[in-house]
């Protein structure tokens, strides 16, 4: 916990024993190896707080994440994710500067489009002649889109932490010795850790031979606006610290010279969109 | 080839005298010794791993060369020599100063979600400790702001030189935003910068902008409406100012209005013997949390500005903005999307007993957070130090229309007549005449 000291931020000792017990009993029902699920962060809402969980497991080209969530409230008992369809993605867009009120449940109803009149759905029956209830959009579904843009923009790794080995698949560095001191202080040595967007890393993915690491992903120092990232030497200069201003509460740290690094976030999960004029 | 042949192939030593039989070996030596899970996958890295390892051949210091120092040497033993001052203790004199206990306090932050690191936290308990002595002053940690290349740690205290009563008519006294100094330090450790006193006028800006701070108070504040002060210090007092007077909520009972306050200034004490203590179930209600320091109104003052007696004649006075309540009662506060505090009891759930503690964070200012424990309450922030708009986009203020030209009243128009114009005929120049 004291790589997230800089950050301000931290679990609670309630919200942590929770995790304790949802994460092993995650790990162990999905049948993931040891150190593949870790703590991803926490979305604070009205009345809850969500926490989230990412399991990594190896997948061609790029290792795939799946995500799972609980709350404050329920910290001992996590969940999957659900997936979006693409009209629940849509919907989600609609929603993106919205609060979170901390209630999976809770519904955000789809507006019918213009033209076609709300369609009352009849009531289906279960084989005990209860009500199921329609499928809706709630806020599990916004809390997953939103996971999934923070994820993709702010998760951070440094260079040579993951590595593309000899059958083209990015797999994490065991051996990794981390950056030194003056790499570490630069932008350059940080790249986002998702499946690469920009074309030049995606050719370098698939050009065979050795890939030197930090050809294969997406630098972080192309976001636009620049300043959309931090980077800083802690106090002491024995870390170094990344936020990101487009998410806010978006921290990296990197113990230099070793191979501690992690990303975390811990925000309201809104994105800023007011950056233009913060910087 | 015969074998002999092809391994004397191998053995060929390329200019820095390394062979690629040497090198295999080594690869082979690291693959058997730390037998890693996937060798056959990884080989590529570990071959490219010794090759770092091997091709800088190590050199042993020799005598008389300068070592090279490390990069970080420098300025990671700065930290050391900064932060180990904090250990030697302080000769005072003052008897009667208190400083926050805040081990116990982090313990309470940590239910809000706020966590500075237990090390960081003791360390940061010395420096507050050690500038109260030297300060001769109680010192309250107020929180910390958040800036793009480093943070603001915050204490707060009774401000020793509060504007006098000459400045009163731009800036407020103790009376006012006034009543407290602020100083701010970078990381436990660093030295403590006091923050200039804020005015009406820079509370009025601060409200219209909306930036991030950078981590170093001298940095101007480009911004429209121009900042007064255009430092990140004066705009960083402003925030305080703001988030210390909305944000400073307690459990009702421990303050109380100051009836020995001279007239028309308005002022809060606390109470001396507090007795009637609010209950862990009393305080999810948020009707029994009030505000404890004086609201900053639209204009940026606590208290109406001053008559000035010697104003010139047919001037009209300005309206009178009617007067904040004072320990007015957080469930009033409200934002675009509902009440401007959430409650929380912590532990919640199968936890929850009568020792737990309340905590309200204030949606309003991300990061604002009171917490009452005990027969205690406490008041941190730590954020990046401006207001949530809740989903809604800033937008900077407009610029004004331009004025309109002057234009003659009716009255006017009668008494106007123009001029007839004035001809001024130029004095011609004689031409010297020029024979062709």
């Amino acid at each position: 916990m004291e790589f997230l000291a800089p950050s301000g931020s931290g679990l609670s000792i309630s919200e942590r024993a929770g995790l304790d017990i949802a994460m092993l009993q995650v790990r162990q029902s999905e049948n993931l190896p040891l150190g593949s699920l870790s703590f991803w962060g926490r979305i604070k809402g009205k009345n809850d707080d969500y926490l989230v969980a990412v399991a990594l497991t190896p997948s061609y080209p790029f290792p795939s994440k799946k995500f799972y969530y609980t709350t404050t409230a329920k910290s001992e008992k996590m969940s999957q994710m659900p997936d979006l369809s693409e009209e629940y993605a849509a919907h989600a867009a609609t929603l993106v500067s919205k609060p979170f009120a901390g209630e999976p449940s809770m519904p955000y109803p789809i507006p019918p489009k213009e033209g076609e009149e709300e369609v009352v759905a009849e009531p289906v029956l279960d084989e005990n002649g209860e009500e199921i209830q329609p499928e809706v959009f709630r806020e599990e579904h916004k809390l997953a889109y939103h996971v999934a843009l923070i994820d993709g923009d702010a998760t951070v790794v440094p260079r040579g932490a993951y590595l593309v080995d000899a059958a083209h698949q990015v797999i994490k560095n065991p051996a990794y010795e981390g950056l030194a001191y003056e790499a570490a202080g630069q932008l350059r040595s940080y790249f986002h850790f998702r499946a690469p967007k920009s074309e030049r890393a995606q050719k370098a993915l698939e050009k065979p031979g050795v890939v030197r690491a930090g050809d294969f992903l997406d630098p972080i120092a192309d976001d636009v606006p620049a300043g959309t990232f931090s980077l800083y030497y802690d106090p002491s200069n024995t870390m170094a610290i990344i936020r990101s201003f487009y998410w806010p509460g978006a921290y990296f740290y990197h113990q230099i010279g070793t191979g501690n690094y992690g990303s975390v976030y811990m925000g309201d999960g809104l994105p800023n969109t007011d950056i233009q004029f913060m910087l | 080839m015969s074998f002999e042949e092809a391994k004397q192939y191998l053995r060929q030593e390329d200019e820095d005298g390394n062979s690629l039989y040497e090198h295999l070996s080594r690869v082979l030596l690291k693959v058997i010794v730390e037998k890693p899970q996937n060798a056959n996958a990884m080989f590529e890295q570990l071959s490219q791993e010794l090759r770092g390892a091997t091709q800088v051949k190590p050199t042993l210091p020799t005598e008389g060369e300068p070592e090279i120092a490390k990069p970080e040497k420098k300025s990671q033993l700065d930290w050391c020599g900064a932060v180990s001052n904090l250990y030697a203790p302080t000769e005072g004199d003052a008897t009667e100063i208190t400083y926050p206990d805040l081990m116990t306090e982090a313990n309470v932050y940590e239910w809000a979600g706020i966590n500075f690191g237990k090390m960081e936290t003791y360390r940061l308990y010395l420096a507050i400790k050690q500038k109260a002595v030297v300060e001769a002053r109680s010192l309250r940690f107020w929180g910390k702001i958040t800036g793009r290349s480093g943070d603001y740690f915050v204490v707060q205290g009774d401000n020793p030189n509060p504007p006098s009563a000459e400045e009163i008519k731009t800036v407020e006294g103790a009376e006012g935003a006034n009543k407290y100094a602020f100083w701010v330090c970078t990381h436990a450790g660093g030295t403590w910068t006091k923050l200039p006193d804020t005015t009406p006028e820079a509370i009025v800006v601060a409200r219209q902008i909306k930036r991030f701070f950078t981590g170093d108070l001298d940095a101007p504040v480009p911004s429209y409406p121009p900042f007064p002060g255009c430092t990140e210090a004066h705009l960083l007092r402003a925030q305080i100012a703001m988030i210390t007077s909305e944000c400073s909520i307690s459990p009702g009972g421990f303050y109380a209005e100051d009836d020995e306050a001279e007239e028309g200034i308005k002022a809060i004490k606390k109470v001396e013997e507090m007795e009637d203590f609010k209950s862990a179930e009393d305080l999810k209600d948020a009707s029994n949390w009030v505000h404890h320091e004086v609201p900053i109104n639209v204009n940026g003052r606590c208290n109406q500005p001053p008559v000035n007696e010697e104003e010139e004649e047919g001037a009209e006075p300005a309206d009178e903005l009617p007067d904040l309540p004072l320990l007015g009662a957080i469930a009033e506060d409200e934002i675009t999307d509902g009440p401007a505090w959430s409650i929380s009891v912590c532990p919640s759930g199968a936890g929850e007993s009568p020792d737990s503690a309340v905590v309200a964070k204030s949606l309003k200012w991300p990061g604002a957070v009171a917490a009452a424990f005990g027969n205690k309450f406490i008041n941190v922030y730590c954020g990046f130090g401006f207001a949530s708009s809740r989903g809604v986009s800033y937008e900077p203020p407009r610029v004004p229309p331009i004025q309109k030209e002057w234009a003659p009243t009716e009255e006017d128009d009668k008494g106007l007549i123009e001029d007839e114009d004035k001809i001024t005929q130029p004095v011609v120049e004689e031409e010297e005449e020029e024979d062709g």
